[in-house]
Order: structure tokens, then sequence, then C-alpha cells
């Protein structure tokens, strides 16, 4: 039971008190979550409390929405880190299990169960459906693992799109670089994008990249290819 | 915010609410706007609802298996594992990172530095705890450690209250009558320890226990560090004029 508290500001919360925060944001196991849930039905200043908690986490997730997504220059220092680091030795890459179930599911789903219209995550499976099963089904290709050999040469970039970017704007802004998905997604929501043939020069490689980057409505991170 | 709703398969309703038990899920949020939402917010929420989206059925892929097939192929050297990695999470963390340190510029060099961290450790990895849980405590690190060398580590909410800055203070907001900004203004008011406990639990929606791992602390510690940190909270809202009738 809530009471009003001693003027001390040692007083440390109650068991059930103590574990609302929890409760109201679902993160608690099972079994605690019952017991909060008895002492609720029980204690109608407790659901009082409650309703403060529900006051404070929406002002905490609206606080942290505001703060925006990171720049890409985060991604670009990163990447370049990366490239910089000694290669690791590796055991044989093969595809792991879970990566080879994850595309064999995608490319048994029809076009129409993927084209949904939806909201971001939706959103992205209706790309999938319009520019991946096509590929997959015409060329007989298998989804590759995350780090298999491509299986046609070509220039290729890694492309993860905004969560609020829509089939309609991905689809024109590819086009506009003559831009083909051709594998993804990668768990993290990375594309492979073909974006011309395996002689294609530098400079053309490095001016589709700055328009995809620059497209930064459609476009969260673009990176070229390993 | 854009927010669609569209007409959902009964096979993808039917895959649940992707919340944890015990809680009650977010109301007025159907399936696809909660992952629209939560997606954005780069939260387990909605990183389950992506997952449970995607896989149109119960059978889809944990989050945590994910992340973990992930941290397995980086450890034998796959940067392309760790960019998707990368992406997964970048949000999550920087959000993390900035409400502790309160600039773009450093949270995004704490986010890159936590990611190089990440393919360097990645063999060490152990599966203790959650991928994303073990990146927030690396990021948490780097934090503090920026804090410390500008010696803001140990600021209470006095001193900060000093600081100026040019959102509104709780004062100013509180005459606009907004509750929800009150809270807001106030929760920047917050110590490091105080709002890096209560975004952890509210925004990144981490457990007890993945809460402790993070900052290092014993579960009852973040237990009682959590009600202070509310207690203060509403303690500076009655201070610019909202009375939450508590404590």
């Amino acid at each position: 039971m809530i009471t009003r508290p001693a003027d001390s500001d040692e007083r440390a919360p109650g068991e059930i008190e103590a574990l609302l925060p929890w409760y109201a944001a679902g993160t608690l196991p099972p079994e605690q979550a019952r017991r909060v849930e008895a002492a609720l039905d029980r204690d109608p200043e407790l659901a009082s409390h409650l309703a403060r908690i529900h006051e404070e986490r929406d002002a905490s997730i609206r606080s942290a929405e505001a703060f925006g997504l990171p720049s890409s220059r985060t991604a670009a220092r990163l990447f370049a880190a990366l490239d910089a680091e000694p290669a690791r030795a590796a055991s044989v890459r093969e595809g792991s299990g879970m990566l080879r179930r994850a595309g064999q599911w995608l490319a048994a789903l029809r076009p129409q169960t993927l084209a949904l219209a939806a909201g971001a995550a939706l959103l992205l499976v209706a790309v999938q459906g319009g520019f991946i099963t096509g590929a997959l089904l015409r060329g007989g290709e298998t989804y590759s693992s995350a780090s298999g050999g491509d299986a046609v040469a070509g220039a290729y970039v890694l492309v993860a799109f905004q969560p609020e970017a829509r089939a309609a704007q991905i689809g024109t802004l590819l086009q506009g670089v003559s831009g083909h998905i051709v594998d993804g997604p990668y768990p993290g929501g990375l594309f492979k994008v073909r974006i011309g043939a395996a002689d294609m020069p530098e400079a053309e490689r490095t001016a589709v990249l700055a328009r995809l980057t620059q497209a930064s409505d459609v476009v969260r991170t673009a990176v070229p290819a390993q | 915010m854009l927010r669609v709703v569209p007409q959902i398969p009964a096979s993808i309703r039917q895959g649940g609410n992707g919340l944890p038990a015990g809680g009650p899920p977010r109301q007025q949020l159907d399936v696809a706007a909660r992952a629209t939402e939560a997606s954005r917010r780069g939260s387990r929420a909605g990183e389950e609802a992506l997952v449970e989206a995607r896989a149109g059925s119960t059978a889809g892929l944990a989050v945590a298996d994910q992340d973990f097939v992930l941290i397995e192929r980086i450890a034998n050297g796959d940067k392309l594992a760790m960019k998707a990695l990368f992406a997964r999470h970048e949000v999550r963390v920087f959000r993390f990172a900035l409400r502790l340190v309160r600039r773009e510029d450093v949270a995004e060099d704490i986010v890159a530095d936590t990611f190089l961290d990440a393919w360097r450790q990645a063999p060490s990895f152990e599966r203790r705890s959650s991928v994303a849980t073990w990146l927030m405590a690396i990021a948490r690190f780097k934090a503090l450690t920026e804090l410390r060398r500008r010696g803001e580590a140990t600021l209470d909410e006095e001193a900060a209250e000093a600081i100026e800055d040019e959102a509104d203070t709780p004062e100013i907001v509180a005459q606009k009558k907004d509750k929800g900004a009150v809270l807001r203004a106030c929760i920047d008011r917050l110590s490091p320890e105080h709002r890096e406990v209560i975004d952890l639990v509210y925004y990144h929606e981490r457990s007890i226990e993945e809460v402790s791992r993070i900052v290092g602390a014993p579960e009852n510690t973040v237990k009682t560090r959590m009600f202070h940190a509310r207690k203060r909270l509403s303690e500076l809202a009655r201070l610019a004029g909202i009375d939450r009738g508590w404590p």
C-alpha cells in the first residue's frame, strides 16, 4: 500500500512499489507481474501510483524520440575504422543456419503476402516483395549468407532505408541510380544493392553513393559493400 | 509522426503483441503503428514488432537470436555482419549516449567507438547478457568517461539547474500548462545517474537484471535508484508548479 512518505529522503520503496516501473514497461518476469497485478487489484492507491508512472514513461519516451537520429557521420567514422582494423583470422565462413532459414522463408513468401501497406517495418517488407522476390524467382538465386561471395560480379552498395520511407520513394530513388536490391534484409535492415557492372569506374560508384546518401529522407545509411 | 493503419492479415495479428509478459501493452496502437513508432524508437518492443511483422507468424526469428548470430559472425571477422549489427542498434545506443552526455557530436563519437569496441571484443562475448545490454554497457562506460573528463560525472540536480540551455525551464513550460512537457524538461534536469535509470527502464525497456548489468549495480540498488529518481522527478515537477500527488 502506498502511504504518504515520511520526511526522510532515505525511505526505501515497498516491494511492489519498486516493481511498478518495470511492470508499466512490460519487462517484469511473469511471476512478478502476477504479484503486481494481484496487489493492484487490492490497492486502489497503488493503481493511482501506476497511472503516474505511465505519465513518466510517456514523457521519457517522447523525450528520447525528440533526440532524433544520428547523422551519417557516425557510420562513416565507424566503417572507416573497421576498414583500418587488421583482418581477423576466421573459421570457415559458412552461412549460419539461422540466416539461411531466414532467407528460405523470405524466398518462399508470395508477393501478395509481402505487399503489405504498413508502418515502418511492414513498408520494408513491401519493398522486399517488389524488389527482391522477383530477382530471387527470376534468376533462381537463393539467399546467400551475409559473408558469402556474390554469385554475380558487379558494383554493390549496402543501404539501410529510413523507417519513414515509403515503397514508392525507395523505388524511385533506386530507379534513378539504376539500382536493384539483390540481397537482404540482413538482420539489422541492410540491403545489398547492385548499382552497376564490376568494371564500373570508381568515380561513378562514388557519385551513386553520394546520390543515395543525399536522399536522407529515404536513405539512412549507404556504404560501399565489401 | 507518420502513422499508417493497414489491413493486417490475420496471420500477423495472431502472432501476438510481441511484448514481454507482465505489462499492459501501449494502448491505442495497432500492430503496424506500434511497429512504426517503436521501431523508430529502436526499442525492444519495436524490434520484436519488426520481427513479428516480417515473419508473419509466431515462427519468426527471435530478436536476441538474430543478434547472437551476428556476434558469432563478427567474431569470425565478418565486417558485413558488423555493419548489420550497427544498423540494428545504432539509434538505441545513440539516444542512450545522448541522454547522458547531452551533446550530439559527442554521442555520435561514442556510438562509433562503442561499435568499434564491439568488433574487437566480439570473440570474447559470452552471451551472459543480450547483445543490446552489452552494447549499452560499453556506451555507458564511454559516456561516463566523457562526463568525468568534463567534470560532470557527479553533477547533482542543483548544479544541473544552473547550466544554461536552450530549452524552456520547467517553470516556463509549466506556465504553458503542459504537464507532459514539464516532466520532459524535468527529466533533463535529473542527475546523470537518475536520468540514466529512468531512460533505461522506460524508454529502452531494460529489465531489472539488464539495468543491473548495464550500470554495474546490484538489482536491489537498481530498484532503489529508480525509486529515488522518480521521487526527484516529482519534486522537480512540483517546483515547476505541477503537483503530482506524490511523494
